[in-house]
């Protein structure tokens, strides 16, 4: 790990790319064009950023997780070595030089959930969840595979990113035609990996594994794999405002609907599982907007003219980090939480432990703060910069309007919803069951709980918010001369207390108070919501809301349905009808030779008999020949 | 010139001659068989080693006169290009890993082992030969022994699986010498209306017949294609004639099973992509559309109709017929770049390398998840996934390498699988454009099956309809032909160039010699 985040770092110094590919395959050619894919390195700020990312917090988990599966004897072999499997794909991923390395080291991405979500096999549950989760992402990864496909037919044939952006590959894609129907198929792609809806249930469900690896999918991996696809897409993308709509929506669509969700369930750890999905959304939101303004109002291959960055980009991918880091934190204290109460996950059993878990409610804050984006957490940085991206996208369409309405309508719940978890684990009346003995966590697992904090708190300012992040890690943006931009599709530097000049900055701050305000009345001070969650739309609400909008019944129908039930007619089918037509075809045979065997009757007169007839026919016909003058 | 692949050829017949002369007993019928299939497998890696790579044509030809007359000349003459290579190593691998895997087949072990020599002497034959009578005859002796393989050592049902497999694929056969007779029969009056082609009158070589049948008549190449290619896709299988492959793999013994799906399948494929394409470009083109039908079918059908199955062995059965299904779809796909441009015939043989590679990916894969099913029923009694349950506590081992072969075979990236899916779906949207969306969906429904299979086999709680205290993991002679499989797998699923950049120089040279213009 340490060694690819020096790589990354040595070489992202120089703007030039790090390359140096190996042969992979070499797919004949057309029409003159050697369609040869190849396998390498391809390193830039995005690159190094991800690495870093996700070799930091991964390394911390693995830490954590000494403590964390003490318990497991023999079996931590195999946790840790498919740990480092898992870490490594993750790696190859983002180093990748190709849309098929990448596509390799996603799918393997997918194993390593695989096995690790499936950690404790002998639970039903757990290799049920595992299974989901490789479907349900194999079902986004086909129209992945589609979209590459589809990418290296229509275009110069080739993968590698260097060659798939260059100017004169972006116009014969765009000549094709079916540029927005690739784009979209990786983002089905992106969606599966990154769980947004509507194939968001896996991620939910993932929860079975043990919870390091909750936070390791949730935190530095696996989900912001789709994140990452999108931002390396970006060339695409901007190319594709269909694409980029279609994006930005779903992802402002899963960060309201999962943050409704996460109200509505008890478990500490799906509460965080759907604050996932939710914060990931708000990634595909700003990541979208961000193209589409692109895409709208210039193109980045025109030369000359002002060089800006892309809002959008800069601040998808600084939510990124600052989600893998306090997403991390918030689950390995949950973790610790679990940890201390011998596996209890259920928030009723809970309260009350601010006392006795000193090191994890605090660290916890410090994560449940950046996730509501409350200043000065690192949170409230790229939150504030992706709603802000959302928000520029409404002088180009309308539909952004509705998107930032959702953004806006999330982060309230987004506060609402974490500040419950707190408050209800560490705060109000103990309601553990008294035969469990609470006591912190080892220094093992509370010492990389204590760094995470630290740096959710420090990594926001110290970088000077998103417009410091966009230095490093941007999309360069360059206007025809002479274009007005209307707007503010690009990061201005105001410096880093140049937020508190732009007044939405005070809308999203206001929000994320309230929420806390209200969790604090509701479940601080326990005004009983019992009055009020048995009169019957509040309680068919939550009941909704905790049935997950019954997605999980649905998606459980329809895939027996589709798999089972259909197969189960196709076999019908095979048995009986075509294998039944080919031993219909075989009793026939057999049973003319029955009756055939019956002239066989040994009699020599009937043989005779036979042997007189069919001289004369032969005789007859022979005749007929002749006489026909054959 | 050193005779390689005859004495590649020779050395396991010579093996059937021993063993069918020994005592049924066993500490020596193996180490026989497992000499002489060693045997083989080193002359197939010294092949490997040697083969020139830079040269796309024929090597190590060797051709004797057998049958010297004026009217029926037949030589028996083999060689080995780029095509034949991939097929050629994995017959001689997999005939000796299943001998080691049968390590202990204690019933009549002499004729067992006996039958499985024969078995690769007919294999191998068919891939290397370049006569087709001689193709004709090496085609039918392989069937004899697996007959018998599935009659005497298979499973209950034994006696109706292997006599449906017999008739059905000796059915088509028959069909498929009709179809070389034909075209015999046809060469000579071709070369006696064009003396100045300064042909031999009469030939069986498929390199002399070829070289003029491109240009038989239009109707004459359709019916005889439909002949060849019925005879052919009967033992790829193709819906809707594969429904002897279920019963017969499921019958048969694990050690039949993995020579039945893992080579004696390629050789329908093979078939097409060795002589029925090449010599009758009209004919496939005229189908063309009935063939891509028939690949679509076979690749969702026989995908969907896996996941109904109960028994683990016929699961995997049917998901052969969906990766056929995948190499005849390669194969269409460069059907369809066939074009009459005046009378020489212009491809894009690409499809064709691919569908070949495709072919060698399955055979790697599909043994190692025979050979799964075969460790399980060995050591629990049952593969009916209803009741197992928890074996990879009890059988870790065979539970990885078993996860790997399912895995390879869904086509996970850095397997070889995922290099043959890739590469097929590439081809299918050249020739087919965005219509690639519906035999896609195979990918989903693929993981479905054997994730599934896994969840209700190997994870879960332990079964309580097995025994747990009497199971215990496999043994060193069923789990070492495992891991060489997989480790294969893994090596060509990193560097797939050093299998495929042969092929489709080979693909490409091959083609081009018979049809004409040729893009690779």
């Amino acid at each position: 790990m340490l060694f690819f985040e020096f790589v990354g770092n040595g070489s992202g110094i120089y703007p030039a790319a790090y390359q140096q590919q190996i042969q992979f395959l070499n797919l004949g050619s057309v029409r003159g064009t050697a369609v040869s894919l190849n396998l390498g390195i391809y390193v830039d700020w995005l690159t190094v950023v991800m690495l870093a990312a996700i070799s930091f917090v991964s390394m911390l988990i693995v830490i954590y997780s000494v403590g964390y599966m003490h318990g497991e004897g023999r079996r931590r072999k195999r946790y840790f070595g498919v740990i480092s499997m898992f870490v490594g794909s993750m790696l190859g991923l983002v180093v990748a030089n190709s849309l098929l390395e990448l596509y390799i080291f996603w799918e393997l991405v997918g194993l390593g959930s695989y096995l690790l979500i499936g950690f404790w096999y002998e639970k039903p549950s757990a290799a049920r969840a595992a299974k989901k989760a490789f479907v349900v992402t194999r079902f986004g990864d086909m129209f992945l595979l589609f979209g590459i496909v589809l990418l290296l037919n229509i275009g110069d044939r080739t993968l590698s990113y260097a060659q798939l952006f260059s100017a004169s590959s972006i116009g014969s894609l765009n000549s094709s035609g079916l540029l927005t129907i690739a784009t979209l198929a990786i983002f089905g792609g992106a969606m599966g990996k990154s769980a947004q809806f509507p194939l968001h249930d896996w991620l939910v469900d993932a929860m079975e594994g043990p919870t390091p690896v909750s936070a390791m999918i949730h935190g530095a991996t696996m989900v912001n794999a789709g994140v990452y696809l999108v931002a390396r897409m970006y060339p695409l993308f901007t190319q594709t405002p269909v694409s980029s709509l279609f994006v930005s929506f779903i992802g402002a669509f899963s960060a309201l609907f999962a943050a409704s969700m996460a109200l509505g369930t008890y478990d500490i750890k799906r509460v965080l599982a759907f604050s996932t999905i939710s914060q990931l959304g708000y990634m595909f939101m700003a990541l979208g907007a961000g193209a589409y303004i692109l895409g709208s109002v210039g193109s980045p291959y025109v030369t000359g003219g002002s060089p800006d960055y892309s809002l959008g980009y800069s601040a998808g991918m600084f939510h990124l980090v600052n989600q893998a880091i306090f997403k991390a934190l918030l689950f390995l204290a949950a973790g610790s939480v679990m940890h201390s109460l011998g596996g209890i996950q259920d928030m009723r059993q809970m309260g009350a432990l601010r006392s006795k878990l000193k090191i994890t409610s605090i660290t916890m804050l410090f994560g449940a703060f950046s996730l509501a984006g409350i200043i000065p957490f690192s949170g409230f940085f790229s939150k504030d910069a992706t709603l802000q991206a959302a928000f520029d996208g409404i002088s180009y369409s309308w539909i952004f309007a509705v998107i930032w309405l959702f953004g806006v309508a999330a982060a309230f719940l987004t506060a609402l919803y974490i500040f419950r978890l707190w408050f209800m684990t560490f705060a109000g009346n103990s309601r553990v069951p008294h035969d469990v003995h609470v006591h912190e966590s080892p220094p093992v697992m509370t010492a990389p709980l204590v760094i995470l904090a630290v740096l959710s708190l420090v990594v926001g300012f110290s970088v000077l918010g998103v417009a410091g992040f966009a230095m490093a890690v941007h999309y360069p943006v360059t206007f025809p001369a002479g274009t007005i931009v209307s707007g503010t599709p690009y990061t201005v530097f105001r410096g880093v207390f140049g937020l508190l000049y732009d007044p939405f900055t005070y809308l999203s701050l206001a929000l994320a108070f309230a929420g806390l305000f209200i969790a604090y009345i509701i479940w601080y001070r326990e005004r009983s919501l019992d009055a009020f969650l048995s009169r019957p739309v509040p309680h068919g609400i939550q009941h909704v809301l905790a049935e997950r909008y019954y997605f999980p019944q649905a998606y459980d129908k329809i895939g027996l349905w589709l798999g089972y039930g259909i197969a189960r007619g196709l076999d019908f089918f095979d048995r009986k009808v075509v294998d039944g037509f080919i031993n219909g075809v075989g009793s026939v045979f057999t049973d003319v030779s029955q009756r055939i065997r019956k002239s066989e009757t040994g009699l020599v007169q009937n043989y005779a008999s036979v042997i007189v007839a069919a001289v004369v026919v032969i005789v007859a016909v022979l005749l007929l020949y002749h006489g026909m003058g054959v | 010139m050193f005779p390689l692949i005859s004495l590649m050829i020779l050395f396991p017949f010579i093996g059937f001659v021993v063993l069918m002369a020994m005592p049924a007993k066993l500490n020596l019928n193996r180490v026989v068989a497992a000499a002489f299939s060693g045997i083989s497998l080193l002359l197939g890696s010294y092949m490997l080693l040697s083969f020139n790579y830079g040269s796309p044509g024929m090597q190590m030809t060797e051709s004797y006169t057998w049958i010297n007359t004026q009217y029926f000349p037949v030589t028996y003459s083999v060689g080995v290009d780029g095509i034949a290579l991939p097929m050629v190593f994995l017959s001689v691998l997999l005939s000796f890993l299943v001998v080691i895997f049968s390590w202990d087949v204690e019933h009549r072990s002499n004729q067992y082992f006996a039958m499985l020599m024969f078995t690769e002497v007919g294999v191998l034959g068919v891939f290397t030969v370049t006569n087709y009578f001689v193709f004709y005859l090496f085609w039918e002796a392989v069937l004899i022994p697996m007959f018998f393989i599935i009659l005497v050592w298979g499973s209950p049902r034994r006696v109706y699986s292997a006599t449906k497999f017999f008739i059905y694929t000796h059915a088509s056969s028959l069909v498929m010498l009709l179809s070389f007779f034909a075209l015999y029969f046809q060469y000579h009056n071709y070369v006696a209306a064009h003396p100045g082609l300064h042909l031999p009158a009469f030939s069986f070589s498929m390199l002399t017949i070829n070289q003029v049948s491109p240009d038989f008549g239009s109707f004459f190449q359709l019916i005889v294609f439909i002949g060849l290619f019925f005879g052919f896709i009967v033992k790829m299988p193709v819906f809707p004639f594969h429904t002897w492959l279920p019963d017969a793999h499921t019958d048969a013994p694990t050690g039949g099973s993995v020579l039945l799906a893992g080579l004696l399948i390629k050789m329908g494929s093979f078939g097409i992509i060795r002589i029925a394409i090449p010599a009758l470009p009209a004919g496939a083109k005229m189908i063309e559309d009935w063939i891509v039908l028939l690949a679509v079918i076979s690749i969702l059908y026989g995908a969907w109709v896996s996941m109904a199955q109960k028994d683990i062995k016929r699961m995997i059965a049917n998901s052969s017929i969906s990766h056929m299904g995948l190499v005849l779809l390669a194969i269409a796909a460069s059907v369809f770049t066939l074009s009459d441009a005046g009378g020489t015939w212009s491809m894009n043989t690409i499809g064709i390398s691919v569908a070949d590679f495709q072919m060698f990916a399955h055979g790697l894969i599909t043994a190692v998840l025979f050979m799964s099913a075969g460790v399980i029923q060995h050591h629990t009694g049952t593969r009916d996934v209803d009741k197992l349950g928890g074996l990879g506590r009890h059988m870790p081992a065979l539970s990885t390498f078993m996860m790997a072969g399912f895995l390879a075979s869904l086509g996970l990236p850095g397997m070889v699988g995922f290099v043959a899916e890739f590469s097929v779906f590439y081809v299918t949207y050249l020739s087919f454009g965005v219509y690639l969306i519906i035999p896609i969906v195979t990918v989903v429904i693929t993981v479905g099956y054997y994730l599934w299979a896994l969840q209700r086999s190997v994870f879960g709680p332990e079964s309580d309809k097995l025994d747990f205290t009497r199971i215990h993991d496999s043994n060193w002679y069923e789990i070492v032909p495992m891991i060489v499989l997989v480790i294969i797998i893994v090596i060509f699923g990193i560097v797939p160039w050093v299998m495929f950049n042969p092929i489709s120089g080979a693909v490409s040279s091959w083609y081009g010699s018979f049809i004409g213009s040729v893009v690779p």
